[in-house]
């Protein structure tokens, strides 16, 4: 026996007199089913919608003015030997028009009529259905590019809204100032018989190299006050 | 320069010096000392101040201090730990914390008033080329031309449609959708169209504008006016807005002269931009047409395949993504856990819970990692899902690349402007 590979999806069309608006592109939900076989010709490939609630926008005459209407469908089939990573060919796409398989159908589809039925595409027929095209879309040919193609949207027709983070990583950097340090000045105006108290302005960040290199500073928006009755632990903090 | 403002409690301004941030550059930046100044104090005058009878509560310690400043000079006077002893003191530990910081930012767009039940399409020159055309539904009778008419509005832009122009259409059967409101319970098609002629001037009244593909046809039905908008051809456009400005033309012009000024004031880019992406020829196409290979959104190939790792499941994605000229920082280092969300006022989505137009899609459950079989990006991502119902994936949202991508393919093709749909259509059953 030999595997083969088989490719569906479908196509919903409007046509006739009460058709209004134009074929729009297939469903790309595109699935595949192998089949084990010695004869591909008596296989037949059926597909069926499981929820009728899936075509809420799908409405029966042009009259109602909502929604999308469509009069007929298309299951689009392709086959195919299985290799590994096979995918399909946009290529060799067979159309098989499936509409008559709907009891009851009235010139345009229904939800209902599409839920209740199970569409079958008999692969006996496969060689003689026509090749799928999207020539409907005007779709532009090699090279052509002053018109309308897939994948030239810019734009995204909506809208984001959102809460923003971002994190900080602080490197925190205490000092300790005890009782008995940090209490004299190399300051040219500091006299050591008459002042008793240090006033702390700011905070230098050194590298190790020769000379030292200021890498950081920080400045207290207060002079703080040091003499050895006062101990302190000044806490710094640099952002990235 | 500037001083100090004071606060209680004391705070204590730190920064790199350039030395320090050339070093960083370098990485060869690292803390190894301090040193305790007090160069900004003059106690001899502080003593005469003190001294003075007429000054009350005065001590150096309101003194008014610098601020530290990039190029700040070096220390001149030190407090040294011991008298004589060395005025640089060892660093033994530097530890590091992290934390969050969080803020709201504002919906960005083309549309406004989406909590309500009437969105807006915001029709600002920096949004719309020409809000105001319409088109009078008794001339739509198939075709690749379409007439515009001036809408009632007409006024807001003198803008002419150009070739290479997005039209956007409002269609409908028996109501007038000229206007800028987003009737959400009147679901028609909403469909987009690429100007490849221009006959006439809006201006004038009416112009005749050739179109990629058929329009519908309603001869002999009797019709009402249905609204269009000109949207711009990013690519060519050149005229008085946000779209045809320099990268610099996004700072003020004040800015320019202080380019290292991290609060730089800066125009924010208004709304996000969409590409989908196709790595695979689409069903249909034949051997004389166009080829994916030559979509415009090729040159975003690779990601399709760097978001799956390397082992790609969807040949095709949609990345809605904020890309664009403006320094503006907006999405800092990203989106907030699950607070982002995406609308989409103009789909009919067959997996909504209600037959009202659009659809939005939010982030849900925990956080996930991108993890592959073999290599892995290691990336965090949440589930991006229909907001009615959790179990409706369309995608993921990535929270530190501040993208979101589509993977429901049907999406994709109701958000293309080239489907002829704004509807997706429904998953179904196969069987042999």
């Amino acid at each position: 026996m030999s595997s083969y590979t088989v490719f569906t999806t479908y196509v919903l069309v409007p046509t006739g007199s009460t058709s209004v608006y134009k074929q729009a592109i297939h469903c790309n939900y595109i699935k595949s089913v192998e089949i084990e076989t010695d004869n591909l010709d008596i296989q037949e490939i059926s597909l069926n919608f499981p929820s009728i609630d899936d075509f809420r926008f799908l409405n029966t005459g042009v009259t109602s003015g909502t929604g999308y209407t469509a009069h007929r469908i298309y299951m689009l089939v392709q086959t195919g030997v299985t290799v590994t990573d096979i995918k399909p060919n946009s290529i060799l796409w067979k159309v098989y028009d499936v509409t008559s398989q709907i009891t009851g159908y009235a010139g345009i589809l229904t939800p209902s009529g599409l839920i209740n039925t199970v569409f079958k595409a008999e692969l006996l027929s496969y060689s003689s259905q026509t090749y799928y095209t999207l020539d409907y879309l005007n779709y532009p040919a090699i090279s052509q590019t002053d018109t309308l193609c897939f994948g030239s949207e810019t734009y995204f027709f909506g809208n984001i809204t959102t809460k923003i983070k971002a994190e900080v990583y602080t490197t925190n950097i205490n000092i300790d100032l005890s009782l008995a340090e940090f209490n004299s000045s190399t300051n040219k105006t500091w006299d050591s018989e008459e002042d008793k108290i240090v006033y702390i302005s700011e905070i230098g960040i050194y590298d190790n190299n020769t000379p030292k290199n200021l890498v950081a500073i920080g400045k207290l928006n207060d002079p703080v006050a040091k003499n050895s009755t006062i101990a302190r632990t000044i806490v710094f903090a640099l952002d990235f | 320069m500037a001083f100090i403002e004071r606060k209680n409690p004391v705070v204590l301004n730190i920064k790199l010096t350039s030395k320090g941030r050339e070093l960083l550059s370098e990485g060869e930046l690292d803390f190894k000392y301090y040193a305790i100044g007090d160069s900004e104090i003059d106690y001899n005058f502080n003593r005469e101040i003190e001294a003075d009878p007429n000054v009350s509560e005065y001590t150096a310690s309101n003194s008014s201090i610098l601020r530290a400043a990039d190029k700040n000079a070096d220390l001149i006077s030190f407090i040294p730990k011991n008298l004589n002893g060395d005025s640089y003191n060892e660093l033994i530990n530097v530890p590091s914390t992290q934390y969050d910081v969080e803020n709201q930012v504002e919906s960005l767009g083309f549309f406004s008033d989406l909590d309500g039940t009437t969105p807006k399409f915001i029709i600002d020159s920096n949004h719309i080329k020409q809000p105001d055309c319409m088109v009078h539904m008794d001339d739509v009778i198939g075709g690749t031309a379409i007439k515009l008419y001036k809408a009632p509005s007409y006024g807001t832009s003198g803008e002419e449609p150009a070739i290479g122009d997005i039209l956007f259409v409002r269609w409908s059967y028996n109501e007038d959708t000229t206007g800028f409101t987003v009737n959400k319970t009147h679901p028609t098609p909403n469909l987009f169209y690429k100007i490849t002629g221009v006959t006439g001037t809006l201006a004038s009244g009416s112009v005749i504008v050739g179109i990629d593909r058929d329009i519908p046809d309603f001869d002999g039905i009797p019709v009402v006016n249905v609204g269009a908008m000109i949207l711009y051809n990013e690519i060519t456009f050149s005229g008085d807005t946000i779209l045809d400005m320099s990268s610099t033309d996004y700072l003020d012009e004040s800015v320019l002269s202080f380019l290292e000024n991290n609060q730089c004031p800066t125009i924010v880019f208004p709304y996000w931009n969409m590409s989908i992406i196709f790595t695979e020829e689409i069903a249909g196409v034949q051997a004389g047409n166009f080829k994916y290979t030559e979509f415009a959104d090729k040159s975003f190939g690779g990601f399709v395949s760097y978001i799956q790792n390397q082992a790609p499941v969807y040949k095709k994605l949609g990345v809605i993504h904020y890309t664009n000229s403006s320094p503006a920082n907006v999405y800092a280092e990203g989106f907030l856990l699950k607070t982002a969300v995406l609308e989409i006022p103009t789909i009919m989505w067959h997996k909504s819970n209600s037959t009202t137009l659009g659809a939005t899609f939010v982030p849900s459950g925990s956080s996930k990692i991108l993890t592959g079989e073999t290599k892995s990006l290691n990336l965090i991502y949440y589930d991006l899902h229909d907001l009615n119902n959790p179990l409706i994936i369309v995608g993921k949202m990535f929270n530190d690349l501040k993208i979101f991508v589509i993977e429901d393919q049907e999406l994709l093709f109701a958000m293309s402007y080239k489907s002829n749909r704004n509807w997706t259509l429904p998953d179904y059953n196969i069987s042999k």
